[in-house]
């Protein structure tokens, strides 16, 4: 059996996955796991290097690709699969999925991108927050009204606007989500629903499988 | 036109495109090159970990490369091949693949991983032995970090020769297995004879044509 226990958490952006997993490491800490926490785009060597790319909109649709492939990368060898092995819970604030819907919005074929995560461990479980695009871009923009080039995917259509194309993105991103659906095996949660609520629903799923995680002390 | 320049460590690649350039320039034409882990953004970053040892792993360090190849792929040889410039690349996509090879990893995992590179008009192939490659040049530690499944090596100094030896000798014998269909040159020859060599190519291949 392979060792320690590694949960993803899915969706498009302001669905709720931050607090959802804040909640879940409260949890964790309360009942005493050892656990990690990673974020996409978070290695101290690349993503300052995937900033300055976006910064001076340097990335086309191949090294938009290759670059967060190879954060994700440092990210496995130096953080995720060092926990696992410790037996830990490892929380992943988006996984390769994103990589999935996201890339092929560019244009990069999809065998490409799997290629590219092929090393990487499916997780234990990839809980899915479903919140319809419409609910999501009113959430984002009220929370956050500035919008970026490449995280509206403005990149792919040049020509719009940032706000249309942003919710272009968005919707893109879902759809393309709930095509992995099955390939992915997501738990798909009602991430409309009050926080609290989503909570529960993802808890019934997680704690059957911590079973075989290590509690400190 | 894309020339692609490919060879293990000290046969003669650096000599063979600067006389490549210098000829290419008196006969009109805009020459660009590359060279392998060059890319502003990203090479000091490979400096950085393998500095403080941590492109020890086969997968980071094959992506490492691979994204120092994606930019320039993107940034330079596009543009300049759009623009109707010849590039000249100092290693290529083989370079990357063989390194990745020879460090255990899966073969459709690196082929695929640079399917996306534009194909070269020409790829030469330096074909040389170990022991020449050896007598030509000092062990660069910093090239051959972690050679397949052994240690890393701090420095020139804990490198072992024969480890060595047989990275550049397996390296090769991918090269050789790669190229198969391309120009393959024997290193051994006097640079003139290399350069010539390359230019009957050339012009058998109709990559002059526009010149004559």
């Amino acid at each position: 059996m392979e060792k320690g226990i590694l949960i993803a958490f899915e969706g498009i952006s302001a669905c709720g996955k931050s607090t959802q997993i804040n909640y879940i490491s409260k949890y964790l800490n309360d009942n005493e796991y050892k656990f990690t926490k990673t974020s996409w785009n978070s290695d101290e060597v690349i993503s300052p290097l995937i900033g300055q790319a976006k910064k001076n909109k340097l990335f086309t649709p191949i090294t938009w690709s290759i670059l967060h492939a190879t954060d994700f990368s440092r990210r496995y060898f130096e953080e995720i699969l060092p926990a696992l092995e410790e037996n830990r819970v490892v929380l992943a604030d988006r996984y390769y999925p994103t990589a999935y819907t996201r890339d092929t919005y560019r244009g990069i074929p999809a065998n490409y991108v799997q290629n590219l995560y092929s090393f990487a461990r499916k997780p234990d479980i990839i809980f899915f927050l479903d919140l319809p695009p419409e609910k999501s871009i009113e959430r984002r923009l009220k929370r956050h009204p500035n919008l970026y080039y490449y995280s509206s995917g403005n990149d792919v259509n040049p020509l719009l606007g940032l706000q249309p194309s942003f919710m272009k993105y968005q919707n893109n991103l879902y759809s393309n989500y709930r095509e992995l659906k099955e390939v992915c095996n997501f738990s798909w949660i009602d991430a409309t629903q009050e926080p609290d609520k989503i909570y529960q629903d993802i808890l019934l799923e997680l704690e059957p499988l911590l079973s075989r995680c290590v509690k400190q002390g | 036109m894309l020339i692609v320049v490919e060879g293990i460590h000290g046969c003669g690649k650096s000599t063979l495109i600067n006389s490549l350039v210098k000829k290419l320039q008196i006969d009109g034409r805009e020459v660009v090159t590359t060279s392998w882990n060059s890319y502003d953004l990203v090479h000091p970053a490979i400096y950085y970990l393998r500095k403080n040892g941590l492109l020890y792993n086969p997968y980071l360090y094959f992506m490492m490369h691979l994204s120092d190849f994606s930019f320039r792929h993107e940034q330079e040889i596009l543009p300049a091949l759009q623009s109707g410039k010849v590039v000249i690349a100092d290693r290529y996509v083989y370079t990357g693949i063989v390194r990745g090879l020879v460090r255990g990893l899966p073969r459709s995992f690196v082929e695929e991983a640079y399917r996306f590179a534009a194909k070269p008009d020409l790829t030469i192939l330096l074909d040389l032995s170990a022991e020449e490659s050896l007598k030509r040049t000092s062990p660069r530690a910093n090239s051959t970090w972690y050679i397949g499944f052994g240690q890393p090596h701090a420095s020139e100094d804990t490198l072992d020769k024969d480890e060595y030896a047989s990275y550049l000798n397996v390296s090769r014998n991918k090269y050789l297995e790669f190229a198969r269909t391309d120009l393959i040159i024997n290193g051994n020859l006097t640079a003139d004879k290399i350069v010539e060599r390359v230019y009957q190519e050339m012009i058998k291949e109709k990559l002059y044509a526009n010149q004559n």
